[in-house]
């Protein structure tokens, strides 16, 4: 893969999205499926509205939601990752944890939002977990199967070689699961997203959910999909501006990464 | 036997089969390596070469007997520093040529004293200019390369090869085995080589040890007094290859069927204790 038509696909597959996006929109009305053009007007309103960076303010709703994603991010990849390394390591700890991560595979993310609520009240600490606790089994499966992964006669060699076992973690174990540990990111954020959207609209006064919320009740199709589209931008500026390019300096090495 | 470069005295090695029972890989072995020597372990697949290979390298435990490099057992505490090829180049995918080549040093510290010695070894094994690239843009037989002058960039005491050119193509091989003799000859390396390619081993050592089927004593054990660099259509080689092959043949024929591998629950079949120590 070269750069160059890679990254024209990308255009390709944009246009044709924004090119069934706009026939849409003009066989249905815009409390249907509003155009393109109606939902940047929104977002322009929204973005630069009196009081935008107010404590109701679209700024503020966005800092909210970004908030509680990257905490509950950090929770689940810290929770995850532990116990995905002791799956991975030992027999013992797969058969101990394996039943608990399909359990919260299997757990609808909705509920997980309605028992922290419950428990913690209507604040940012009960959202954090519930995403934490929904991204944690997706995690925990990645690291689980990249610590699997890992190939011993590496180690084997770095033994021979008489490195010591630190150096053995950090030199030959670490980076063969880096990549493991970036899809796990990338998939996690992902959920977090959605749970913490989902979170916001059953339980707080504030967040893109909330919002989304806010406008499903003025029944507000223009709005609804103006959010949407913000907080898609948000994620896409996350994805774009620092996964992958952490992940293209980690992974120089893999041919297939040079997009 | 008279102090050499290795002694191996008496190697057993036992390990326990899934089923419970246990399987012999190596029985009784002995041998001395005289230091500067190129020796060739040959035996038929299985047999437990890489065993041996593996118990000199550290990897794995002997059941009883042991290994001494100039008269020092070998231990988990005290490890003669080895340099060893294994089949496949086993580099590490993430780093170039250049940093597949610093990791034994790293703990040596010395960034200029290494870089020297890094930029010697590349031109030893002819990849100048490669030190850039990653080894998942060179070929199988250039990693190879790599990997000979990564077990040698320590100055290892002992060289372990581990069959390094039976994945290779037979032109990339021969051109490596040249590459090889070339040098052992100049940096007089004691070298251990286990293959299970007759003329392979019969074109490159010194001495070439057979050994029986597992578990593994020593069948017979042959000097090649024939100045090295060799060439692949000297007809003494030839010769050499011919008797070998028909003996180890007709040894082969022989044995068919004989001691089945697996030998049984523990205490059983030999009848000596095998299990002590480890």
């Amino acid at each position: 893969m070269k750069g160059n038509p890679a990254s024209l696909q990308r255009l390709y597959s944009a246009i044709l999205l924004l090119l069934v996006w706009i026939a849409l929109a003009s066989v249905f009305p815009p409390h249907i499926v509003p155009g393109p053009v109606v939902v940047l007007e929104n977002v322009w309103e929204n973005v630069t509205a009196q009081g935008a960076f107010s404590s109701q303010g679209a700024f503020f709703h966005i800092y909210k939601t970004v908030l509680r994603v990257v905490l509950g991010l950090v929770f689940a990849m810290i929770w995850g990752t532990a116990i995905g390394v002791v799956m991975g390591v030992s027999a013992r700890g797969e058969k101990f944890f394996d039943g608990w991560v399909m359990v919260g595979l299997t757990i609808p993310a909705i509920v997980y939002g309605m028992v922290t609520l419950m428990w913690f009240g209507l604040n940012d600490f009960a959202a954090v977990m519930a995403i934490g606790v929904t991204a944690f089994p997706s995690v925990c499966i990645n690291i689980w199967h990249g610590v699997k992964d890992i190939d011993m006669q590496l180690v084997d060699m770095a033994k021979v070689f008489q490195l010591q076992r630190g150096e053995i973690v950090r030199k030959v174990i670490l980076p063969q699961i880096v990549p493991f540990i970036l899809a796990a990111t990338r998939y996690a954020l992902g959920i977090s997203w959605k749970i913490c959207t989902t979170v916001e609209l059953i339980g707080m006064s504030s967040g893109v959910g909330f919002m989304l919320n806010y406008w499903f009740g003025l029944f507000s199709m223009p709005q609804v999909f103006a959010w949407t589209f913000t907080f898609m931008v948000v994620l896409f500026l996350i994805e774009f501006g620092i996964i992958k390019p952490v992940e293209r300096h980690l992974l120089a090495w893999r041919p297939a990464v040079h997009v | 036997m008279s102090a050499g470069k290795i002694a191996i005295r008496e190697l057993v090695k036992v390990f326990r089969s899934p089923a419970g029972g246990e399987v012999r890989a190596i029985d009784g072995l002995s041998f001395g390596v005289p230091e500067g020597a190129f020796v060739s372990v040959l035996g038929p697949s299985g047999c437990g070469k890489s065993t041996l290979l593996n118990i000199m390298a550290g990897l794995d435990r002997p059941t009883s007997g042991e290994i001494q490099i100039d008269g020092r057992a070998i231990t988990d505490q005290d490890r003669p520093r080895i340099g060893f090829v294994f089949q496949q180049p086993r580099l590490l995918p993430w780093r170039t040529i250049e940093g597949n080549l610093w990791l034994p040093l790293e703990r040596t510290g010395n960034r200029a004293a290494g870089r020297a010695v890094i930029e010697r070894y590349v031109e030893l094994v002819g990849l100048r200019g490669f030190e850039r690239y990653y080894p998942g843009q060179i070929s199988g037989g250039m990693q190879q390369r790599v990997a000979i002058a990564r077990a040698l960039i320590m100055e290892p005491e002992i060289l372990l090869m581990d069959e390094p050119f039976s994945n290779l193509d037979e032109m990339t091989a021969r051109k490596m085995r040249a590459e090889l003799i070339r040098i052992w000859q100049k940096t007089g390396k004691t070298i251990i080589f286990v293959t299970h390619d007759i003329s392979e081993a019969i074109f490159l050592s010194t001495r070439v040890i057979l050994t029986t089927r597992r578990p593994a004593r020593i069948y017979r054990d042959l000097s090649i007094d024939l100045p090295v660099p060799r060439r692949y259509d000297d007809d003494r080689l030839f010769e050499i290859e011919k008797e070998v092959m028909r003996d180890f043949l007709q040894y082969m024929e022989d044995t068919e069927g004989a001691p089945p591998p697996e030998m049984g629950r523990p205490g059983g079949a030999g009848g000596e204790v095998l299990l002590g120590g480890y």
